[in-house]
């Protein structure tokens, strides 16, 4: 076989683009100097449309719409990427344990059943609604939605490289539990983990807005893209299109963002 | 000579979620001596990869197992842990027997971090090196992973990984079933040249004949998890007793065209392995089965036929 | 006509993260009808390529180009070939898993009953009857058991037989095997090989065989080609190139497989 190098690899470049919108997203408020504050109303100054001097307009209350966006996606991406953070490191060793044959496996999987019987995201309103309205509550929502998740994901890609030849390898030379598991496993499920990550980021991303967007969680005047959403629902019709607009904007490219990175991670993965 | 392990009496049985249980083995007496290699040999359902794994404690077994003086016990993983040590494995697909994430270096090193082996960084090292030195590889490959390796490569360094602690007995199943043949016979020689240089006892797992035949110093036919014949190479290649054994040769098909081969056919097909057979494993095969052969006991024996050739001992009393 | 096929300036290569690999070079070869060529090569000789390309078996991203081929009746001049007209007809393909080849979810006798449908081998009436020989055929014993059973309740042996039996129902003119019977125990491929050497006989069948093992084209092939990185590197009669072996990898090979290691 002959192999000819034909051209420039551009696909690394691709997730330049991604990592330096989330970045923004998160690290910007606290660079720029807003022209106006996100937190002061301006009811004079309500309902403008986009302009040099709010770029994104304002809302019904005169809040400028460009520096909220901005301030949102701090916390909406905040609570996303905890939750799933904190979610991912109880799921990983749940998952790992559920993927022995052992009865403390099974015994995971029946409490898993029992956990997933209920509809989650509606556990998470209730729970939120009955404890208030916070950051801490809204991080726990998340946390509830996708501990079940990870498990049973993490289960079954470590099911899958349990069967591997590699392993029966090395269960013959002598290997040690935790050594097949932290040597063996986990480097080989690394990859879809952190992809599995970043997708489930882009998920709570939807569901932190659907949450405020029915008032539950982060709500004004603590802004929020979902809470944005809904405010400036009413004005669609009415023609001041861009009061929902760029918070639906902006939660699109954080999404696209999101599952872009998965994808890349899941590629460079998977050429080794 | 030195009887490195002792197995008699061996049954392996795996009982499956629809209740019924595949016979594995069905009755082994063997012995290994020092510094030999015993070819397994067999074709599907046979149960010589099996074998393999029960002399690892793989799996769970009836009947008596002795290794190194040591009584091999269902679940003594003390004991288990010590035998590991002193036996090394090569399995087939060398790719899929490494770990495609670690490092060539780390893959060599586990077997000694595994049995806390310690050595100065300076000492492992030097012990890699000389690792990929027996195997005829550059040390520029320590660094490398599985992936970027060619097949004989990562054979090579199979090997080496199973031979780094030292141990006394090599297990290889079908270790060169998926190289090329240049490759193939490249690693054969290899594995003969370090056998005499560690002083190593091989049992050498293959459906090959052609393999087994040229590096085995004993040969153990298996049929349906029992053997059917026993001996010296030279003696088995050249004067096989048993029906099976004369039918598997006779499958082999000279390289060169104007050497015919005529196939001795077996009738009928391998049976189920899920039924338990009673008296003779070959019986509903041989062409000259006789009553007595289906209403023998089940305790399966070899008959000494010649000097170191054995037969099963059905056919044995057929003649 | 006696040539049953004929192959001109053959190409296959693969576009793959911006690399280009070039698995089958410009090769050029016939055969004449009823005679059994076995294609050697080892890993990455790109002889499952060449046999792929010839049923019009290389999808995206490769891509296949030649200066004329010609099967059978049909022929095609510069990459332009309607494979589709002989496929399942007039040529058969054994591929080398037979269970990556076998739709698990349904019976052998579906299986057949696609082939016949698509391309109008047999009447309804007699479909069952066919199906029945065709499986007899190729040495399976209990044909109707074996028809009405799903891919995964037969051995590797029963299945590779299924596989065979499907690319000789229609009774094609050519047979195109690759690796088809590797993984197979000693015994069983002996048998198979058999059976296709009476077809070859009894039904005026060309067979074209694609294998790594020197011994099944010594005793089986009247001709042979020798492949290395994509190109012929030596070709003709098996007695000739065995016996006399000009090519340096060639002679390669032959040693090898008589090699006795001490």
């Amino acid at each position: 076989m002959k192999i000819e190098n034909k051209q420039l690899n551009f696909s690394n470049l691709i997730i330049t683009f991604p990592i330096l919108i989330l970045l923004f997203f998160s690290f910007g408020s606290f660079f720029i100097t807003f022209q106006h504050d996100p937190y002061i109303t301006d009811i004079a100054n309500r309902l403008l449309k986009p302009s040099t001097v709010h770029w994104f307009g304002t809302d019904e209350v005169g809040f400028d719409i460009f520096s909220r966006t901005i301030v949102a996606g701090r916390i909406d991406l905040f609570i996303s990427l905890s939750g799933t953070l904190i979610a991912l490191t109880m799921g990983l060793p749940l998952g790992l344990l559920a993927s022995e044959k052992s009865k403390r496996a099974e015994r995971i999987m029946k409490v898993l059943d029992m956990f997933q019987a209920f509809p989650l995201l509606v556990l998470a309103i209730v729970i939120v609604a009955m404890w208030g309205n916070n950051i801490r509550n809204v991080i726990f929502a998340i946390v509830l939605i996708n501990v079940p998740r990870f498990t049973r994901l993490i289960r079954s890609e470590a099911l899958t490289v349990r069967e591997k030849r590699y392993i029966e390898v090395a269960v013959t030379m002598g290997a040690s539990n935790s050594r097949i598991i932290f040597k063996h496993l986990m480097p080989n499920i690394l990859g879809s983990l952190l992809a599995q990550a970043s997708i489930t980021t882009a998920h709570s991303i939807v569901v932190v807005a659907a949450l405020s967007f029915i008032g539950i969680g982060v709500v004004p005047p603590e802004a929020s893209w979902g809470s944005m959403i809904r405010a400036g629902s009413q004005y669609m019709t009415t023609g001041q299109w861009w009061t929902s607009l760029f918070p639906g904007l902006a939660i699109l490219i954080s999404v696209i963002s999101f599952n872009t990175i998965a994808q890349f991670i899941l590629r460079k993965y998977e050429s080794i | 000579m030195k009887k490195l392990v002792e197995i008699s009496n061996l049954f392996v049985e795996f009982k499956q979620t629809n209740k019924l249980s595949v016979h594995a083995i069905n009755g082994v007496d063997l012995n290994i001596f020092e510094n030999e290699t015993i070819g397994i040999i067999g074709e599907s359902g046979s149960g010589k990869s099996t074998l393999g794994k029960t002399l690892l404690g793989v799996n769970n077994f009836e009947g008596n197992i002795t290794i190194f003086d040591k009584k091999l016990e269902n679940k003594d993983q003390k004991l288990l842990r010590k035998i590991r040590k002193e036996i090394g494995v090569v399995f087939q697909e060398p790719f899929e027997s490494l770990n495609p994430r670690m490092k060539i270096k780390d893959i060599l090193a586990e077997p000694l971090l595994i049995h806390n082996v310690k050595l100065s960084s300076i000492e492992l090292n030097d012990k890699l090196n000389k690792s990929l030195e027996s195997v005829n590889l550059d040390i520029s490959q320590l660094n490398k992973y599985p992936s970027q390796l060619s097949g004989g490569q990562q054979q090579r360094i199979g090997i080496a990984r199973a031979i780094i602690n030292n141990p006394k007995f090599v297990i290889l199943d079908e270790p060169t079933s998926s190289l090329d043949l240049a490759v193939r016979n490249n690693v054969l020689k290899l594995l003969k040249q370090v056998q005499k240089e560690y002083n190593l006892t091989y049992m050498f797992i293959s459906h090959d004949i052609h393999t087994i035949k040229n590096i085995s110093d004993k040969i153990a036919v298996m049929y349906l998890g029992g053997i059917m014949e026993y001996g010296d190479t030279k003696k088995i290649i050249n004067n096989p007793q048993h029906p099976y054994t004369k039918a598997l040769l006779s499958s082999i098909l000279p390289t060169d065209p104007e050497v015919k081969q005529d196939q001795i056919k077996l009738k009928g097909e391998i049976p189920k392995v899920t039924t338990k057979i009673k008296g003779c494993l070959f019986s509903s095969r041989c062409p000259n089965p006789t009553i007595s052969c289906r209403e023998k006991s089940l305790e399966r024996k070899l008959i000494q036929v010649g000097e170191n050739h054995f037969v099963d001992q059905c056919c044995a009393e057929c003649k | 006509m006696s040539t049953a096929i004929k192959v001109s300036g053959l190409n296959v290569r693969y576009k793959v993260d911006n690399k280009v690999i070039n698995a089958v070079n410009n090769v050029s070869f016939s055969l004449d009808r009823k005679k059994i060529l076995g294609i050697i090569g080892e890993t990455g000789s790109g002889k499952s390529s060449l046999i792929r390309s010839l049923n019009g078996l290389i999808k995206e991203p490769g891509i296949v180009e030649f200066k004329d081929l010609q099967i059978l009746d049909s022929q095609g001049i510069n990459n332009d070939f309607k494979f589709e007209k002989l496929r399942g007809k007039n040529v058969g393909f054994i591929p080398q898993n037979p269970f990556g080849s076998l739709n698990p979810i349904y019976k052998i006798s579906k299986q057949f009953e696609f082939v016949n449908k698509r391309h109008k081998i047999y009447e309804i009436s007699e479909f069952n009857f066919q199906v029945l020989r065709a499986l007899k055929e190729v040495g399976i014993n209990d044909p109707e058991r074996v028809a009405n059973s799903y891919s995964f309740e037969l051995s590797g042996g029963m299945a590779q037989r299924v596989v065979i039996a499907l690319a000789n129902f229609s009774n094609p003119e050519i047979i195109f095997a690759d690796e088809p019977t590797t993984g197979l125990d000693v015994t069983v491929e002996r048998q198979l090989l058999d059976k296709f050497f009476e077809l070859v006989d009894s039904n005026n069948l060309t067979l074209i065989i694609v294998t790594h093992d020197l011994g099944i084209v010594a005793q089986y092939c009247d001709e042979t080609i020798v492949m290395l990185n994509g190109e012929i590197v030596e070709k003709g009669s098996v007695m000739n190139v065995f016996k006399n072996p000009q090519n340096e990898y060639t002679q390669k090979l032959i040693k090898a497989s008589n090699e006795e290691i001490s």
